[in-house]
């Protein structure tokens, strides 16, 4: 595909592609843009993490690739999985997808469960359904695979969803969501609701995902510091755009976008610096670059919207490079992109 | 959704999702004898065998007819249609006496149970299925589906049932079947409107929308996701539609518009009636099969009452 790369790399192939995805929500003040025009790939056996403050609109991307958006989502754009795009297809072939090739892990994982089916079967129901197993077979593959996630004894596959705690629903929710081996999984703020150990805990059974069950993983989440630590390459997502993508070593060490570094700059390391303003309303987003009116080198420039642009690489940066992502000059998708006039 | 949940368009749905999720929680499978059913019971507060007095009483009283309705051939004392001496007043040979005909009286109440119940539970058993399935049909598809059955729910709302049934006699042979299945096809309409509302609520919960992005069939989550959810609405919804359907039995057959070859207590009341049984006070007559109805929609309201109690308890504890 890619002359000259290495083995390794040669093997990488964008599974999803993500177009001019823009979705909007009409209300009676106007109309929500919840996601605009978003534009990224996805390759194999990699981890993009989407990192952003609450309310960006993150999880409404997640939702849209996968249509479980409320009726009254307008969508534009593609979503490009395989050689169909997703935001076309009928209901029933959208339903095969999900579960079986991207599923999904949500946020808040006691919620997430029926309160009134047993554990196993919740893990297993997936099998019956979309393998049309027995409930016996598919009851022992999700036992194997609770097991390996470290759900086992005292009975706990027997139990319901509120009798286990929130870091066992998550990894029963984990299990549930790698059953069929789908080749995406998406995790919406996985971490959410779960103390500190946990979400440790749960972040490193979703990237051993990625080894064990070969699948890519879209990490959605506010974390900037867990999303680096795990993911191979991040995009910063402020007010339903994408304002800086790239490897997540660059993009943390030495974020190129005026968000970005004011998003380093809110972690506790670096001295919790809030960032000046407030959230910016998705109804009437400010008009330009949407961070300018809270941006500190606002220029005349920023008034216009800027396009995303792909940053030429320094040398200093490319050494760091060449851990589990793709090496950035050979694809443009892996290069750096940063929507900011400065840049 | 999370950045739309935060900013307030769905904050109203997801919070009451996640109140009734708790509750539900609480109110999950007492036949299991998992650990939280144990806690409850200790609790004191339900479980199978710890309904509060009065549903416990219920309980009994039901339990009481319903063996008297199956095992009637062995209970009653005499055949109900063999003729004695009429208007004898109870004493050892017939315990509640004989009517105008001279047929026992007793063994008439005993067997007239079986009509009671049948249709009783024959009418409830086809509201409650019909009620449960368009409500959950209406209240998970919403929109256009949601619109036409609650249209057709208004329909049947208006259709006076007693005068229905009167003219439905005039022209089909009045049996007690028919009225089953006429109580069963008018009186789903207020379960339809409780399931859907329900269900509306049910499905803008998280785990609906894990199971979609699991890729199952609308069916398929209505009936395995959903359905198990509202159960605890069901069961007194149906337990309730089985009281009025007796009393509908009764007052029908009272009416003279059941079906005068089947024994019944509706029925008996009406003989009584019409052949002088009020007028001349032969109590035995009319009181025991009055009791009788009254009794046995105690019985079912008493159990009724009890279920419905129990979700109202857990919902308090929680």
């Amino acid at each position: 595909m890619y002359p000259g790369i290495s083995p390794e790399k040669h093997q990488q192939r964008r599974i999803l592609k993500v177009e001019g995805l823009s979705v909007s929500f009409p209300t009676t003040l106007g109309s929500v843009m919840a996601a605009q025009d978003i534009s990224f790939d996805l390759w194999e056996k990699e981890i993009l993490a989407l990192v952003g403050e609450t309310g960006c609109g993150k999880s409404v991307l997640a939702s849209a690739i996968l249509r479980l958006l409320p009726g009254n989502a307008v969508v534009s754009g593609s979503v490009v999985f395989g050689d169909r795009d997703l935001l076309c297809l009928s209901e029933k072939d959208i339903s095969r997808i999900r579960g079986s090739q991207i599923s999904m892990v949500f946020q808040n994982p006691t919620l997430a469960h029926n309160p009134l089916i047993r554990m196993e079967d919740q893990i297993a129901e997936p099998l019956c359904v979309h393998r049309g197993r027995s409930k016996k077979s598919s009851r022992k593959l999700a036992e194997k695979v609770a097991i390996s996630f470290g759900l086992e004894g005292g009975g706990i596959l027997k139990m319901y969803p509120f009798e286990l705690s929130g870091g066992m629903n998550q990894r029963a929710m984990i299990s549930t969501s790698v059953i069929l081996s789908p080749r995406i999984i998406i995790a919406d703020e996985p971490t959410k609701g779960l103390d500190d150990a946990l979400a440790r805990q749960a972040i490193r059974e979703l990237s051993s995902i990625k080894e064990q069950w070969g699948a890519s993983l879209l990490l959605i989440t506010h974390d900037l510091s867990m999303a680096s630590a795990v993911s191979d390459r991040m995009a910063v997502m402020y007010c339903g755009q994408i304002v800086e993508i790239g490897l997540s070593s660059e993009v943390f060490e030495n974020p190129l976008h005026p968000y970005s570094r004011a998003l380093k700059g809110c972690l506790p390391e670096n001295g919790y610096n809030p960032i000046p303003g407030s959230s910016p309303s998705l109804i009437q987003p400010p008009s330009g670059c949407r961070y300018h009116p809270r941006c500190s080198q606002m220029t005349a420039l920023c008034k216009e919207a800027p396009p995303m642009m792909a940053v030429a690489k320094s040398s200093s940066n490319s050494k760091k490079i060449g851990m589990s992502g793709c090496s950035d000059d050979r694809h443009e998708s892996c290069g750096r992109q940063v929507r900011c006039w400065r840049c | 959704m999370a950045g739309l949940q935060e900013l307030g368009f769905f904050n109203s749905a997801r919070s009451s999702g996640q109140q009734a999720t708790k509750r539900e929680a609480g109110t999950v499978n007492p036949g299991t004898g998992d650990a939280a059913s144990m806690n409850r019971h200790e609790r004191g507060h339900f479980g199978p065998g710890s309904f509060s007095f009065p549903g416990f009483l219920g309980l009994m009283l039901f339990l009481s007819f319903l063996l008297m309705a199956s095992f009637s051939f062995a209970i009653a004392p005499c055949d109900p249609w063999v003729r004695f001496q009429p208007f004898l007043p109870p004493g050892w040979g017939h315990f509640l006496g004989t009517n105008d005909l001279g047929n026992d009286i007793l063994s008439e109440l005993i067997y007239g149970s079986k009509v009671s119940l049948i249709v009783g539970f024959g009418a409830a058993l086809l509201s409650t299925f019909l009620g449960t399935l368009i409500g959950l049909l209406s209240g998970y598809y919403k929109g256009l589906v949601d619109e036409i059955l609650m249209g057709i729910t208004d329909i049947f709302l208006m259709i006076p049932q007693i005068p229905l049934i009167i003219v439905l006699a005039a022209f089909l042979k009045p049996s007690f079947w028919m009225v089953a299945l006429l109580l069963g096809c008018l009186w789903w309409t207020s379960t339809a409107r409780v399931i859907r509302s329900k269900t509306l609520q049910i499905r803008e919960m998280s785990f609906i929308e894990g199971s979609r992005s699991m890729g199952f069939s609308d069916l398929h989550i209505i009936f395995s996701d959903v359905l198990p959810n509202i159960f605890y609405v069901i069961l007194p919804k149906f337990l309730l539609a089985v009281a009025s359907a007796m009393i509908a039995e009764a007052s029908i057959s009272f009416l003279g518009l059941g079906d005068a070859s089947m024994k019944s207590w509706g029925m008996m009341i009406n003989f009584a009636f019409t052949r002088g049984g009020f007028i001349n006070g032969y109590w035995w007559w009319y009181l025991p099969p009055g009791l009788c109805i009254s009794l046995s929609v105690l019985s079912v309201i008493l159990m009724g009452f009890a279920l419905e109690e129990r979700d109202l308890e857990t919902e308090r504890i929680e």
